[in-house]
C-alpha cells in the first residue's frame, strides 16, 4: 500500500462518515449499493486483473453469501457477526470445489464453468423449495444497521457496509503489492514462464478464485442484511455480467478501479432508469444489456486500462505541472 | 563401470502433432556440469524437444526424467522446483512487472523466506542490466528483454538451464557478453542445454553437440568434429 | 419401458444434433482465432428468431430460413469486424474473451428490444402426424433436425477438406504463426470462421425452433451446452465436438424423467466431471496446450 492509497482511504472514510449528515436518502442508497458491488468487483479485479481468469458466475457467489447468511439467521437465529463470515467461507469453498478441476487447465475454461455454476445456482434456488423457499423467497432477515439515534436506517447501514468495504479495499491494496500479488500478475502474464520458475500456477489461481468468491459472498451477505428480503431473481447472469462490466470499466488491473467502476455503473444505471421510462417504456432493462455489452467491447478495444488507467495517465500529466506550479518561484 | 545417473534424460521419445511426427525415437542424456548445444535446421524439432524436456509438452510416447524422476504427466513447476528452468524463443516476460520484479518473482518462487530486493538486483547485474531494474519489462530494448529473461532464469538457481535461442536478436557485442556469461554460469555448476541458430556461438561454448534433423537425432559429437561430419553437413547444406 | 427408452434416445439425438452444431462453431472460431466465442449460442437464437419473424411477416419458410442464416452470418461478421478484428494480436486472450462476452450480451439485448420476451414459433418443415418406429413416437421435425445437421456437417467437412479456404482455415488452426509465414491472411480467416459459425449456428436455430419455443434468451443455455460438447470433444477437435454434442444430447434425453430444471444442471455436472477426469476431452485433442 502506498502513501497515496492511505490518503485516499482516509478521504473515502471521511466522506462516508459525514455522508448521512449531508446526503439525501437517495444518495445514501447509491453509496450503499456502490459499497456492496464494490466489494464484489474488487474480488473480480484480483481474479481477472491479476490472474487473468474470468468468472461469469460471481452473482452466484454473491447470492450464495446472501442466502447462507439470511437462512442461518432466520432459521437458526444466528447473529450476522457469525453468519457473514460463514457466508464468505461457503462462497470460497464452493469456488474451491468448482475451480479445482477447471483451473488445472490453461485457457478460459473458468468462464464457462462459472457460467454453468450460475445456471445451477438459479436452478437450486428455484427448485429446492424446502431450503431456499423457492421463487417467492423469504423475508425477516436481521438488519445490520448500527444503533445511532436520530439517523436513518440507510445511514446506519452505510457505516457497517463501508467499514467492511474499506477493510476489503485496504486488504486488496496490500495484497496486489505483496509477493502473492506479484506471483499472480506473473501467472496472468505468462502461465508457462511462471510454471518453469517453480510457481504452482493452478494452486495460485485456485486461491485467488476462492478469495474473490469469498469477497462476493461477504458482499451478498451484507446485501441480505441490508434489504432483509431474498428471492432468486437478482442473482442471475445479468448481475454476473454487470459485476464484470464494473471491473472492466473501472480498470481491470486496479483495486481502486473496482470501486470506481462500481460507482460509475451504479450511477449510470440510476440515470438510465430515471431518464428512460418517458421515451421507452419498460425498455430500460433491455437497454442496460445492450449498453453493458457495448461498454465491455469498447473498453477492451479503446481503453483497456479503464477509468482508473485514464485517471492515472491524467494524474501523471498533471502532477509535474502541479508540482512546478506549487514550487516557490525562483524568478 | 556404472554410468552415473544423468541429470536429465529422454528415452525413446516420440512426439506427433496430428499425424505429423515432430520427434522420432529420441534418446538424450545430459550429465551434470556440461554445456550441450542442440542444433539443426529449421523445423528439426529443437523447440519441441525443449518443450518436452521442460515438461511444457508431453511426449506421445517415451520417457523423460529429471534427476532420475519421471516428469511425464506432472505439472512443469515440479521439475522447476527440483532445479530445471528455461528461457523461451518467443519471450515470456511478465510484462506487467518491472525488470526487477520479474527477477524477484523467481527468487520468491524458490523459497518462502523474505527476499531482499538487492538479491534480485544482483541477478540483473550478472546479466549486465545494472541499474535497469525499475524499467517496465515491455519498455526495454529487445536484447535487454532477453537478458531479463536470462536473469530471471538464473534467479531460480537452476541445476539445469534450458536456453531456447538466447542469442536471437542480440547485437554482436551482446552475443559476446552472452557467451562469456554462459562460461561463467557453468563455472557456478549450472548445466546448460542450449538451442542456438548461431553455430559460432553454439560451438564455442559447448562441450558436446547434438544434431537434430527432421525429428531424428543424427549426431552427438564434440564441437570440433561437427564441421567435418558428413551427416551434419548434408542436413545443413543439402546433399553435397 | 423399452419404448420410453427409445423415445428418450430420439429426443436426445435431436437435442444433441443442435448441440453438435453449436460445438462445431465453438471449435472453428477457437481454432482459428484462439477466442472462446461466447456469442455462439446467440447465433442459434438469431436463426430461430429471424426465421420466425419473417414467416410471421408472410415469407415462405425456405426463404425465411435462408434469410435467417444469412442474417446470423452477417452478425458473425460484425462480431469479428467490430470487436475481434481490432483486438486479435493486440489485446490479451482475456480481452478476446471480454469482447465475445460483450458481443453476446449486446446481441441478446438487441433481440430483446426488437422482439420482446414473448416466445415465437416456427411451423414444422413438413407438417403431418408424427412417425412411429420401435415404439417411439417421432415428431417429423425431429427427423428434419437430424437430416439438416447431417447435411451441414457434410458441407462443412467438404469445405474444410476440399477447398482452398478450408485448407487455409486448417492451417491457421494448426499453427497461426506458420500460417502467417506462408502468406495466409489470418484476419480474413478469422472473419470467415465467424461467418461460418454464425451460419452453422443459425441453421441449428431454424431447425430447432419448430419443436421448442424460440425466445431472445435461448442462446445462453444452448451456448453453454454447445461449449460443454466442445470440451467433451477436446475443444480443438471438430469431429470430437460433434460426438460430444450427441453424447450430451443423449444423456439429457435419458434424464427426461427428472425435472427439467435439474436437467439443465446435468450439462454443468458433465463439464466439471470431464475436466476432472479427462481434461483433454474424451478423444484427446488440443485442450490446455497453450502455445509456447
Amino acid at each position: 500500500m502506498t502513501r497515496r492509497d492511505l490518503i485516499l482511504l482516509g478521504a473515502v472514510a471521511a466522506a462516508i462518515l459525514v455522508a448521512p449528515v449531508f446526503a439525501s436518502g437517495y444518495v445514501l442508497g447509491i453509496l450503499v449499493t456502490t459499497g456492496l458491488y464494490g466489494i464484489a468487483t474488487i474480488g473480480l479485479v484480483l481474479l481477472v486483473g491479476l490472474a487473468k481468469q474470468v468468472s461469469l458466475g460471481h452473482a452466484a457467489f454473491y447470492g450464495l453469501g446472501a442466502y447462507v447468511s439470511g437462512l442461518l439467521g432466520t432459521r437458526l437465529g444466528l447473529h450476522p457477526l457469525v453468519t457473514i463470515p460463514l457466508a464468505a467461507a461457503a462462497a470460497g469453498a464452493v469456488a474451491y470445489l468448482v475451480g479445482r478441476p477447471v483451473l488445472r487447465l490453461r485457457g478460459h475454461y473458468l468462464a464457462m464453468a462459472t457460467l454453468g455454476l450460475g445456471v445451477v445456482f438459479q436452478v437450486i434456488l428455484n427448485e429446492w423449495v424446502d431450503v431456499s423457499r423457492g421463487p417467492s423467497g423469504f423475508s425477516g432477515i436481521a438488519s445490520i444497521a448500527v444503533p445511532i439515534p436520530g439517523m436513518t436506517r440507510d445511514g446506519r447501514t452505510l457505516y457497517v457496509i463501508w467499514a467492511v468495504a474499506l477493510a476489503i479495499l485496504a486488504l486488496s491494496l496490500w495484497l496486489v503489492r505483496s509477493r502473492a500479488g506479484r506471483a499472480l500478475r506473473a501467472i496472468g502474464d505468462s502461465e508457462i514462464a511462471s510454471e518453469l520458475l517453480g510457481i504452482g500456477t493452478a494452486t495460485w489461481k485456485l486461491r485467488v478464485f476462492a478469495l474473490s468468491a469469498a469477497y462476493a459472498g461477504i458482499a451478498g451477505a451484507l446485501y441480505a442484511h441490508y434489504v432483509t428480503f431474498l428471492s432468486p431473481q437478482p442473482f442471475g447472469f445479468v448481475f454476473s455480467l454487470e459485476l464484470l462490466v464494473m471491473a472492466v470499466v473501472g480498470g481491470i488491473a486496479s483495486v481502486w478501479g473496482g470501486m470506481i467502476g462500481a460507482f460509475t455503473i451504479v450511477v449510470l444505471t440510476e440515470v438510465l432508469r430515471r431518464s428512460l421510462p418517458s421515451s421507452l417504456p419498460g425498455a430500460s432493462g433491455e437497454l442496460e444489456l445492450v449498453l453493458f455489452g457495448a461498454a465491455l467491447i469498447a473498453m477492451v478495444v479503446v481503453w483497456p486500462t479503464g477509468l482508473a488507467g485514464i485517471a492515472a495517465s491524467i494524474g501523471a500529466r498533471v502532477t509535474p505541472r502541479l508540482r512546478r506550479a506549487l514550487r516557490p518561484a525562483h524568478g | 563401470m556404472a554410468e552415473p545417473t544423468p541429470l536429465a534424460e529422454m528415452r525413446g521419445v516420440w512426439r506427433e502433432f496430428g499425424g505429423i511426427v515432430a520427434l522420432r525415437d529420441i534418446d538424450l542424456a545430459v550429465a551434470a556440469g556440461e554445456i550441450v548445444a542442440l542444433i539443426g535446421p529449421n523445423g528439426a524439432g529443437k523447440t519441441t524437444l525443449l518443450n518436452i524436456l521442460s515438461g511444457v509438452l508431453g511426449p506421445t510416447r517415451g520417457e523423460v526424467r529429471f534427476r532420475g524422476t519421471s516428469i511425464v504427466g506432472s505439472a512443469p513447476h515440479r521439475a522447476a522446483r527440483a532445479g530445471l528452468t528455461r528461457t523461451f524463443q518467443q519471450l515470456q516476460l511478465f510484462t506487467s512487472l518491472s525488470a526487477l520484479e520479474n527477477v524477484l518473482v523467481a527468487c520468491e518462487a524458490r523459497s518462502s523466506a523474505r527476499v531482499d530486493p538487492s538479491e534480485a538486483m544482483g541477478y540483473l547485474d550478472t546479466v549486465g542490466l545494472h541499474g535497469q531494474g525499475h524499467a517496465h519489462a515491455d519498455t526495454l530494448a529487445f536484447g535487454q528483454r532477453r537478458l531479463v529473461e536470462m536473469g530471471r532464469a538464473l534467479a531460480a538457481r537452476p541445476a539445469l538451464l534450458l536456453l531456447d535461442e538466447p542469442a536471437a536478436g542480440l547485437s554482436g557485442a551482446e552475443r559476446r557478453a552472452l557467451s562469456e556469461l554462459l562460461i561463467r554460469i557453468r563455472a557456478q555448476g549450472v548445466t546448460v542445454l542450449i538451442v542456438e541458430h548461431d553455430l559460432e556461438l553454439a560451438l564455442s561454448v559447448a562441450d558436446r553437440v547434438v544434431v537434430l534433423d527432421q525429428g531424428v537425432k543424427i549426431a552427438d559429437l564434440p564441437p570440433d568434429a561437427v564441421r567435418d561430419d558428413p551427416g551434419v553437413v548434408s542436413a545443413y547444406l543439402g546433399t553435397p | 419401458m423399452t419404448s420410453d427408452l427409445a423415445q428418450y434416445l430420439v429426443t436426445g439425438i435431436a437435442l444433441g444434433s443442435i448441440y453438435a452444431l453449436v460445438a462445431l462453431g465453438f471449435v472453428t472460431v477457437f481454432s482459428v482465432t484462439g477466442a472462446i466465442n461466447f456469442a455462439q449460442g446467440e447465433f442459434v437464437m438469431l436463426g430461430a428468431m429471424i426465421a420466425a419473424q419473417l414467416v410471421r411477416a408472410g415469407l415462405p419458410l425456405p426463404l425465411a430460413a435462408v434469410a435467417a442464416v444469412a442474417g446470423a452470418a452477417l452478425v458473425g461478421a460484425l462480431v469479428h469486424q467490430l470487436g475481434l478484428r481490432q483486438a486479435v494480436g493486440r489485446v490479451s486472450p482475456l480481452g478476446l474473451v471480454m469482447i465475445t462476452i460483450g458481443a453476446a450480451t449486446a446481441i441478446r439485448g438487441l433481440a430483446l428490444l426488437a422482439w420482446g420476451t414473448d416466445p415465437r414459433t416456427l411451423p414444422s418443415f413438413t407438417p403431418g402426424p408424427p412417425l412411429e418406429a420401435a415404439g417411439a413416437v417421432i415428431d417429423r421435425q425431429t427427423v428434419w433436425i437430424v437430416i439438416t445437421t447431417a447435411a451441414v456437417l457434410g458441407l462443412v467437412y467438404l469445405l474444410f477438406q476440399r477447398t482452398a479456404v478450408g485448407r487455409a482455415l486448417r492451417a491457421c488452426a494448426a499453427d497461426l504463426v506458420a500460417a502467417r509465414l506462408v502468406g495466409i491472411d489470418a484476419r480474413r480467416m478469422g472473419l470467415i470462421s465467424l461467418v461460418l459459425s454464425g451460419a452453422v449456428g443459425a441453421v441449428g436455430g431454424v431447425a430447432l425452433a419448430p419443436i421448442t419455443f424460440a425466445s431472445y434468451d435461448m442462446g445462453l443455455m444452448l451456448g453453454l451446452k454447445g461449449f460443454v460438447a466442445a470440451v467433451l470433444g477436446g475443444m480443438a477437435n471438430a469431429p470430437g465436438a460433434v460426438a460430444g454434442g450427441l453424447i450430451l444430447g443423449i444423456l439429457e434425453g435419458f434424464a427426461t424423467p427428472i425435472s427439467s430444471g435439474y436437467k439443465d444442471a446435468l450439462a454443468f455436472l458433465v463439464l466439471i466431471g470431464v475436466m476432472l477426469v479427462r481434461p483433454h476431452g474424451l478423444f484427446g485433442g488440443g485442450i490446455g496446450l497453450g502455445r509456447v
